[in-house]
């Protein structure tokens, strides 16, 4: 049986030669947090990290992945939802279907982890994750929240949430 | 597949713990139905509802049940306010419900309508749904005041607590809630005034996000169930072809698989273990097809036939008023122009899929869906059965945009599989490349308009011949009456509550050739209003030009007698600076319409660089929806309904090449991503007096900005959409 | 619409069937439309009592799309020399034709069966209506929604 490190569990799996970590995360690990979009790393909905590194595990065979590298989903981000992006997505409201924002929440935390206060243009650059509903400049504001200490109200949206707080 | 340990919960639970004796092995998995309650499985006694919208559970919780489908557009969050509003809980303790359409049909209906499309979700149902919060308010009330004994005219209520000042006592809806249920309901309601409203208009946050922050909010093709298989499928490409002959032994033996079915008369399926092995096991197995009368068909065919539309003598009226065509004849000068634009995918990030299961008896399906009522209609046709022995799931959409409404194809085809499989939970995923080739495409038209001018540059006459594709006529034929598809004159029509024309014309003829390519046709974001209003607004441009007058200018002038039109293009120009000098190398383009019941208009600032690239800095947009519920999601749905329309307009095509759509996943399907996002100033800015929609209306605005920003900075008018490969450098 | 675009398929029938599709004429065109489906019934009955009963109109109550939905509208009866089913009718209330089918009956059809397709733009009411040799009149109304109708707005 193979194996893989993910969120910091040893997992065993049996999967077909050419299975994409994908598919094994989602069918034979039963993590469906990460989502299938495009299979042709395209879209982005299938982000990952592999040692840290944002990867699009659709069109990465499961098998290529060292039994040692460490694999991180969007279930392992945070214990509780706590990471200071899915904090400001939620101040934000930043999803509106949701089904992309796995991906890009992973995208994000990619890319702040190697540029803590992201410009625009290193946000540009290092986002190529495809929304269809379009909730891009608010994912823009969001990873500029969670870049600069996590205060909400810089973004300016106001947003009345039912604990009373206002973002 | 290794074990993975959880609770079991929601409806149906007892049928799958029926199906799993037979299951393979020690699995037991999760399995969350979202919003559907089974109390009975979960082991704790049901809190009866206080009416069809409201359950209280006794420390007050409140249930607000959502008869329309959230598919990202917010109205789950809106419908629970206005419900909300009228009840007066205590809104951090309100959780939303969806009532099952089987339980809809059972109860005569008494949730209403489940479609949500044509952006009607809270503007068609605001009404009831405040009513059904008030009902429920005033019977929690008198439960008080009949356990109290007083009046109910001297109780008060605000957030969930319930007080008899005279008697200084206070109880809550918790308390009251079941004595409450079997009170019969008042037939006089009053609704609030709305300048008393506490939660509608206010900027609350969704109820629907952290789960979706975590990867905790299951979809369609997250669902677990005992003893379910998976199901790849593949349709003939070319629509109208049928399925000849395939070879299941090569999929058959492949490891995991477990059959090859037929579904209808056009698609082979094949199911396995995982969805991946199904999927390759599929990719692998050849099929023969007989592609059928339109394997030839291109989309240089469909322009042929399309150009002749645009003077071809018969054609259905849709705005007529005044003679066009003899004013047009006697104009000294004409301005005329012909765009077209093509068929559109919907793309949602989450493709077409459904989990079904089926024995003689009963038929259920776990779908996303736009319409729940049609999925369970569509499901019982497809399984053979009444539609009281079947049941449809609703689940949260991956985006909808009109491709999960009317047509269940992918629901029909989940049962089919089911159907060869009785007993088994199906679930079928479309492949991306699928859901690509399968779609319910934005219609294609080409265009053709014809301004008539006096000597002084007015104009005296308006001209506009729309030939293409009708939706209804693909979908709904029945619903064509005398050749005429009304919606067709989306934006167009003679002044209304719903798509005016706003623009006063001495003389208008705009009528519609209807040409129908084999591509099948469908409601796409905005509709009809998309490429009507690039059209509109893209031509008054034209006219400006020609006749020297400044593009606002002349908007003015001619929606003088259109105050909401005038109103939120004003809005749009002031904000923008329209009339001041643009930055550098910036220039502005307008556009204004009315559909879907709102007014909206955007100024986009665009600038194009010396080698032809475009970058668009800002638009400032605005709506005027009547009443706004919560703007900051009216302000979330400006910003993505741009996305799409935007996308669409400066890179998205689907064409037709042997009788099949060419465009088979976002490589050649290119959708606006981050780095082409402009910033959108959003302005919500309610007029009250009427309900307008908010999910489309705006998309229809953005590409005729940018466009006429286009040709202001470079003297190039694009006609032909999407912008594409045209060069963008100056004229 | 035109009559000739349905196809009538009479389930169990003889010789004695003969099959009517025409239009009603439309007088009362102002009324509601459940007002106008009773004048129509009250037309066609030329004034009789009608009755709940007897006739069946089996059609989904749940249609997708209305382009062509099955019906079959059926009595039980011993379909006799002295105990038959003289005629079944059915009249609709949104569509742009109220009158759906007329079929004659006579002790020779051997069943008192109807099955057809027919199109339905909008949810309506449809009435089914079948008069028995005692001159006694019954019928059987239900409600149809059309999910694509509500979806499009018509």
């Amino acid at each position: 049986m193979a194996k893989l490190n993910v969120n910091g569990k040893s997992h065993e799996y049996q999967a077909d030669p050419g299975t994409p970590l994908l598919w094994v995360l989602r069918e034979q690990l039963g993590m469906t947090g990460t989502k299938y979009g495009c299979g042709v790393a395209q879209c982005g909905a299938c982000t990952v990290h592999i040692d840290g590194v944002a990867t699009r595990s659709c069109v990465v065979p499961a098998e290529t992945v060292k039994a040692g590298s460490k694999i991180t989903t969007i279930e392992g981000l945070s214990p509780n939802g706590g990471h200071p992006l899915q904090k400001a997505w939620v101040a934000l409201d930043v999803p509106q279907c949701g089904f992309c924002q796995s991906g890009m929440i992973m995208a994000a935390a990619a890319l702040l982890k190697s540029k803590p206060n992201p410009t625009d243009a290193d946000i540009n650059a290092g986002i190529t994750n495809i929304c269809r509903c379009g909730t891009y400049n608010r994912v823009r504001a969001a990873i500029k929240v969670a870049a600069g200490g996590g205060d909400a109200k810089t973004a300016g949206l106001s947003i009345q949430h039912a604990d009373g707080s206002l973002t | 597949m290794s074990a993975v340990e959880s609770t079991v919960s929601g409806a149906g639970r007892r049928r799958f713990l029926k199906g799993s004796a037979a299951a393979a092995g020690s699995l037991v998995v999760s399995f969350h139905i979202p919003f559907v309650r089974d109390a009975e499985a979960q082991g704790v006694a049901a809190a009866p509802e206080v009416n069809a919208w409201v359950v209280v559970q006794p420390d007050d919780t409140v249930i607000i049940r959502i008869a329309r489908s959230e598919m990202g557009q917010g109205s789950l969050t809106g419908l629970a306010q206005l419900c909300a509003e009228e009840l007066e809980c205590n809104w951090a303790k309100v959780r939303t419900e969806y009532p099952t359409p089987g339980q809809n049909l059972a109860r005569n209906r008494v949730w209403g309508n489940f479609s949500t499309g044509g952006s009607r979700g809270i503007r068609e149902s605001n009404e009831y749904v405040r009513k059904g919060g008030a009902t429920a308010r005033m019977m929690l009330l008198q439960a008080a005041a009949d356990e109290w004994k007083v009046p109910v005219a001297e109780c008060t209520v605000a957030d969930s607590v319930i007080t008899h000042a005279g008697s200084q006592r206070t109880t809550s809806y918790g308390k009251v809630a079941a004595a409450a249920s079997k009170l019969t309901a008042p037939t006089e309601v009053k609704l609030k005034d709305p300048k008393d409203w506490k939660l509608i208009g206010k900027r609350l946050a969704r109820l629907d996000t952290v789960d979706k922050t975590t990867g905790k909010l299951v979809y369609g093709m997250d669902l677990k169930m005992p003893g379910m298989v998976n199901a790849a499928i593949r349709r003939c490409e070319v629509f109208g072809g049928k399925l000849k002959s395939y070879d299941e032994k090569v999929a058959l033996k492949r490891k995991g698989v477990k059959k090859v079915l037929k579904v209808g008369d056009d698609a082979v399926a094949v199911v396995a273990d995982t969805w991946w092995r199904a999927k390759t096991a599929l990719d692998a197995m050849p099929i023969e097809w007989d592609l059928g009368p339109n394997a030839k068909a291109s989309t240089a065919s469909f322009a042929e036939v399309l150009k002749e539309g645009l003077s071809a003598k018969e054609a259905v009226v849709g705005n007529q008023s005044g003679d066009a065509a003899a004013a047009i004849a006697a104009a000294p000068r004409k301005v005329e122009a012909v765009y077209t634009y093509p068929h559109q995918n919907h793309a949602c990030m989450e493709v077409m899929n459904a989990t079904a299961r089926w024995t003689p008896e009963r038929c259920e399906v776990w779908t996303p869906t736009q319409n729940g009522e049609a999925a369970h209609a569509a499901t019982a046709e497809a399984a053979g059965l009444p539609p009281a022995q079947c049941e449809v799931y609703k689940l949260h959409l991956g985006g909808g945009f009109g491709r999960r409404g009317a047509v269940h194809d992918w629901v029909r085809q989940a049962v089919e599989i089911a159907k060869q499989m009785p007993g088994t939970p199906v679930k079928l995923i479309w492949s991306r490349e699928e859901d690509m080739a399968h779609g319910s495409y934005h219609p294609i038209t080409h265009c053709k308009m014809t301004a008539g001018l006096d000597n002084d540059g007015n104009v005296t006459a308006f001209a506009m011949r729309i030939s293409g594709q009708s939706i209804l006529a693909g979908v709904a034929p029945q619903a064509i009456q005398n050749g005429k598809d009304p919606v067709v004159f989306q934006g167009l029509n003679p002044p209304g509550p719903e798509s005016s024309l706003g623009y006063a014309f001495p003389a208008v003829m705009i009528d519609h050739a209807m040409r129908n390519p084999h591509v099948p046709p469908g409601f796409w974001r905005g509709v009809n209003l998309n490429h009507n209003a690039i059209y509109m607004e893209c031509f008054i441009d034209e006219i400006a030009h020609e006749t020297k007058q400044d593009p606002l200018a002349l908007r003015r002038k001619l929606l003088a007698n259109a105050p909401k039109y005038l109103a939120v293009l004003n809005a749009v120009a002031d904000k923008a600076g329209y009339g001041t000098p643009a930055p550098a190398g910036v220039y502005r383009g307008l556009a204004v319409t009315h559909g879907f019941g709102s007014y909206v208009a955007a100024c986009a600032e665009i600038s194009v660089s010396a080698d032809g690239a475009l970058k668009i800095h800002r638009i400032v947009a605005a709506t005027d929806p009547g009443y706004a519920v919560n703007p900051q999601q009216i302000e979330a749905q400006i910003e993505g309904s741009f996305v799409y329309g935007l996308g669409a307009a400066l890179f998205q095509e689907c064409t037709v090449k042997d009788g099949k759509i060419e465009q088979t996943n976002f490589h050649n399907y290119r959708p606006l991503r981050m780095a082409e996002m402009p910033v959108v100033e959003p302005i919500v800015m309610p007029s009250g007096g009427f309900w307008g929609g908010v999910g489309e209306p705006t998309i229809a605005v953005a590409a005729p900005a940018v466009l006429n920003a286009i040709f202001a900075a470079t003297g190039k008018r694009i006609r032909n959409l999407p912008v594409g490969d045209q060069s963008l450098k100056k004229a | 619409m035109t009559s000739g675009r349905r196809r009538l398929l009479l389930a169990g029938a003889g010789a004695g069937a003969v099959s009517l599709l025409r239009p009603v004429a439309h007088a009362q065109t102002l009324l509601s439309p459940p007002d106008e489906l009773a004048a129509l019934v009250k037309a066609y009955t030329q004034g009789a009592v009608v009755l709940p009963g007897k006739v069946k109109l089996d059609i989904s109550p749940l249609v997708d799309n209305g382009n062509s939905v099955p019906i079959t509208i059926s009595v039980a009866s011993p379909m006799s020399a002295t105990d038959y089913v003289k005629s079944i009718a059915m009249f609709n209330e949104k569509n742009p034709q109220r009158d759906v089918i007329r079929v004659l009956l006579g002790p020779r059809s051997g069943k008192a069966s109807v099955s057809t397709r027919i199109r339905l733009a909008n949810s309506q009411k449809l009435i089914a209506v079948a008069q028995l040799s005692d001159g006694t009149w019954w019928s059987h109304t239900v409600d149809v929604l059309v999910t694509l109708a509500a979806c499009i707005d018509i």
